[in-house]
């Protein structure tokens, strides 16, 4: 049965898709998830918490999986307190499904998320703003340069004419 | 139509009544004409030395358009001897009419001129006093010209300044305002130099000065001018036919003593004529040997050419050269070589006409080839003649002043340049029979001067040609012929005060001023072939720059400040080499503020510096590299701006990303230590 996903996921890594982190993603969770079966509470409250990066992977636009990983490791970070609270009580079903019953988990882990969100929607464009601006400042900057570089050269500077012709004023 | 020589309208006249200085040693007064004493196209005036105010000299002042002969002055220095008239000073002189002219002065002859016209009937000498003062003292000059090398050039019986009843000797008149020949009747021309044209006459021989003694002589004795009334060309064609001696004594009855002597100095064959040393022995009781006949050879049967008979090959190769087709056929067909060995019994003469004919053949395709055929069959014919082609009758050493007087006066050079480069002289050279060793040196400079007159370069062609065959004459360019510029040290000084006139051309650069230095100053060719392309104006103006600055640097004078702004406008194109314009504009208003100094050196550091033109082109390359990255980077950033969803894909998701992660990190910690804390 291992060798049978470990077969599946060679196929899938060696595939290349538009959705290739996402797939890689899933690849790795079920890596993940298939390799610690005696992990099997926290895999399960893992798996349930993370849902919001399941939905992110499979229904969200990220070309480069950046966006993913964002609202993943928040996601992620969200969970380990109830893992831990998890294996401080005992790795049982009733302790898991209690702790899964409660509200406070689910805030926690689904705002975690949502926080990865807020951080994906707000940065990146914040951040091609500030880039933009930046390039905007760098290219008047350049033209600046280019001037210069005519005032001290003549025109001549910006052409690709033999030296001999602009020697002789051609 | 001979051009005037141009004037300076910046020159100062000097006052009327004033003196203008030759030198520092003679004062000639514009104002005081001698014109008893001018010759033709030459004027005297009165002079004196500054130091000696009872000195009474005349100075002769070149104004016409013709050069002198000042390269014999310090020979004619050497003479002092009572019939000849005495050399006192020399040199250039500007004169009021703001030109400098060339200016010979001389102690003033004793007696007015002996006679103002060859035309002159005179009561005959007796011969006592043709003896006394006449033959002895002018065998005595002779003598002098003979030691100093010097050929007189214009002994006649108007060039003598004597009075009947004086005691003092006759004095032989100036002869170096004019070029040699000029000036003097074919009456008292040698046949051969009779038939030549005046200013192609070149300098001649000592023996030619005997003849034209010999011709004096006989005038005196004459009384009068045998040939009155006829032109050059008849009284050349009487001496061909009859000989010197018969054709002007004629049936008058000579005294034994003026026989011999004649006799000795008309002889038409300058082998057998006297010299001043046979002259000398003659005076001192030896009587000497000489040909009883000079007529030239007579034919047995005519030949009939253009209308005439002719039985003497001299007077036929005289007509042959004036009817150029005719001649062209009768050599053509034969006729003329059948005359010369059957009638003529000359087999040495036929052979020649026979090398002329197959010497033109052997050139191959040749220009004028009737002209040629023509000028080397009268060659042949009659070796001492001078060349004939195309209307001139020149000796080779006359194409020297031929080729000045056809500057000068905007004549057609290029029948003259057909004789040195169709190599007439050295065919001319090779039918001398008499003298061919003497002659070498002159066949030697004009196959040089064939290979010169074929280039057109700067430094080449006819002008080179002119100053090679003539050391002595100033620099004849347009520009500087008013200021008579001889030497290679006067030439700048020259060009500055060009420079402020309106005599200034375009450039202080022309083909003569360039012929001149390199005759003068043997500079190389190579260093006027920039000059000779119009096209590459920059390299021309800094060849001239280099040529001007090496010369200021040599000869002075320090600052040239007018001559630099001349060249002003010639050499700020060059700085169009520089790429920079800031360095362009620095060096511009260094070289203007360098051209006020006038040191022609300094500009052309600033002009012309390898170092900095290498190293404006290494930074205008990098700027140019430096504006293609600075583009590149331009391009790529409008790129991404035109794209902002990849920059929010590729520069902000994955900050986004990052942030995330530390902020996960540091809630995991959070997490981990809490419970740690807890546990303990």
């Amino acid at each position: 049965m291992a060798e049978n996903k470990k077969d599946t996921q060679t196929k899938k890594a060696g595939a290349p898709g538009k959705k290739g982190g996402g797939k890689a993603w899933i690849i790795i969770l079920m890596t993940v998830f298939g390799a610690s079966a005696w992990f099997i509470l926290p895999s399960l409250m893992l798996l349930v918490g993370m849902l919001p990066t399941v939905v992110e992977m499979f229904f969200g636009n990220d070309r480069n999986g950046s966006k993913t990983t964002a609202i993943a490791v928040l996601n992620a970070a969200g969970i380990v307190p109830f893992v831990i609270e998890l294996w401080e009580k005992g790795q049982t079903m009733p302790n898991a499904l209690a702790i899964l019953n409660e509200s406070t988990t689910w805030l926690v882990m689904l705002g975690a998320a949502g926080v990865g969100w807020l951080i994906v929607f707000a940065i990146p464009p914040a951040i091609a703003s500030l880039t933009l601006a930046n390039a905007e400042d760098r290219i008047a900057l350049l033209k600046q340069n280019l001037e210069v570089l005519k005032n001290t050269w003549g025109p001549e500077v910006a052409t690709t004419k033999p030296l001999e012709k602009v020697a002789r004023g051609e | 139509m001979p051009q005037p020589a141009l004037k300076l309208k910046d020159s100062k006249p000097g006052a009327a009544g004033s003196s203008v200085l030759l030198g520092t040693r003679t004062e000639i007064f514009p104002s005081s004409p001698l014109p008893d004493f001018a010759n033709p196209n030459v004027p005297a005036f009165m002079a004196r030395l500054k130091d000696d105010a009872a000195s009474d000299l005349v100075a002769y002042v070149c104004t016409g358009a013709l050069p002198g002969r000042f390269d014999i002055v310090n020979g004619m220095r050497n003479i002092d001897h009572p019939a000849v008239l005495r050399l006192v000073d020399s040199g250039v002189v500007s004169w009021p009419d703001g030109v400098r002219y060339g200016t010979l002065v001389y102690r003033r002859p004793l007696a007015p001129r002996f006679m103002r016209s060859l035309d002159e009937t005179r009561a005959p000498l007796n011969e006592d006093t043709i003896n006394r003062y006449f033959v002895t003292p002018m065998i005595g000059a002779l003598t002098e010209f003979l030691r100093t090398g010097i050929v007189h050039g214009a002994i006649r019986t108007t060039n003598i300044f004597w009075q009947a009843g004086s005691t003092a000797s006759p004095q032989l008149g100036e002869c170096l305002t004019l070029p040699p020949g000029i000036g003097q009747p074919a009456l008292f021309e040698t046949i051969e130099r009779g038939m030549t044209m005046p200013s192609g006459r070149g300098p001649g021989h000592h023996t030619d000065d005997c003849y034209a003694f010999g011709v004096m002589i006989a005038l005196l004795v004459l009384g009068h001018n045998p040939f009155k009334g006829l032109d050059d060309h008849a009284v050349v064609q009487a001496k061909m036919e009859r000989g010197s001696f018969n054709a002007i004594i004629g049936h008058h009855r000579l005294s034994p003593t003026h026989s011999e002597l004649l006799r000795g100095l008309l002889t038409d064959d300058p082998r057998q004529r006297w010299t001043a040393a046979d002259l000398d022995q003659w005076l001192g009781g030896r009587r000497l040997t000489h040909k009883s006949s000079d007529a030239d050879r007579r034919a047995s049967r005519h030949i009939e050419f253009a209308g005439h008979e002719y039985w003497q090959v001299r007077s036929l190769a005289n007509a042959l050269a004036n009817h150029v087709p005719e001649a062209a056929r009768l050599i053509g067909n034969g006729t003329l070589d059948k005359w010369l060995r059957r009638s003529l019994g000359d087999e040495d003469k036929a052979d020649d006409l026979a090398d002329a004919v197959a010497s033109i053949k052997e050139g191959g395709k040749i220009g004028n080839y009737e002209d040629q055929l023509v000028a080397r069959a009268c060659i042949a014919l009659d070796p001492r003649a001078p060349i004939r082609y195309r209307g001139l009758s020149i000796m080779p050493a006359g194409v020297a002043g031929l080729l000045v007087e056809a500057i000068v006066t905007g004549g057609n050079v290029q029948n003259l340049l057909d004789i040195i480069d169709s190599q007439l002289v050295i065919f001319w050279v090779d039918m001398q029979k008499e003298m061919k060793t003497e002659l070498v040196p002159l066949a030697q400079q004009f196959e040089r001067l064939a290979g010169m007159v074929e280039k057109t370069s700067y430094g080449n062609g006819v002008e080179r040609a002119t100053y090679e065959l003539n050391p002595a004459i100033p620099c004849l360019s347009p520009m500087l012929r008013a200021l008579y510029v001889t030497s290679v040290r006067g030439l700048l000084p020259a060009l500055e005060r060009v420079a402020t006139s309106s005599a200034r051309a375009r450039d202080p650069m022309d083909r003569h001023i360039a012929a001149f230095l390199v005759v003068r100053d043997r500079k190389s060719e190579l260093l006027f072939d920039a000059m000779s392309s119009p096209d590459n104006a920059p390299r021309r103006a800094l060849a001239m720059l280099t040529l001007y600055a090496d010369m200021q640097n040599r000869h002075g004078p320090e600052s040239l400040p007018g001559l630099a702004q001349w060249l002003l406008p010639l050499i700020e194109p060059s700085l169009k080499r520089y790429f920079g314009k800031s360095l362009r504009e620095g060096l511009q208003k260094q070289i203007r503020d360098t051209a006020e100094r006038g040191n022609l050196g300094a500009l052309q550091q600033i002009v012309d510096n390898p170092q900095r033109l290498q190293r404006d082109e290494q930074e205008f390359i990098a700027a140019r590299l430096l504006y293609l990255s600075i583009l590149k980077e331009i391009n790529a950033l409008e790129g991404k701006m035109a794209n902002r969803d990849s920059v929010v894909d590729s520069v902000g998701a994955p900050l986004a990303a990052s942030i995330s992660g530390f902020i996960a990190l540091a809630a995991v910690m959070f997490a981990i230590g809490r419970a740690v804390w807890t546990s303990f």
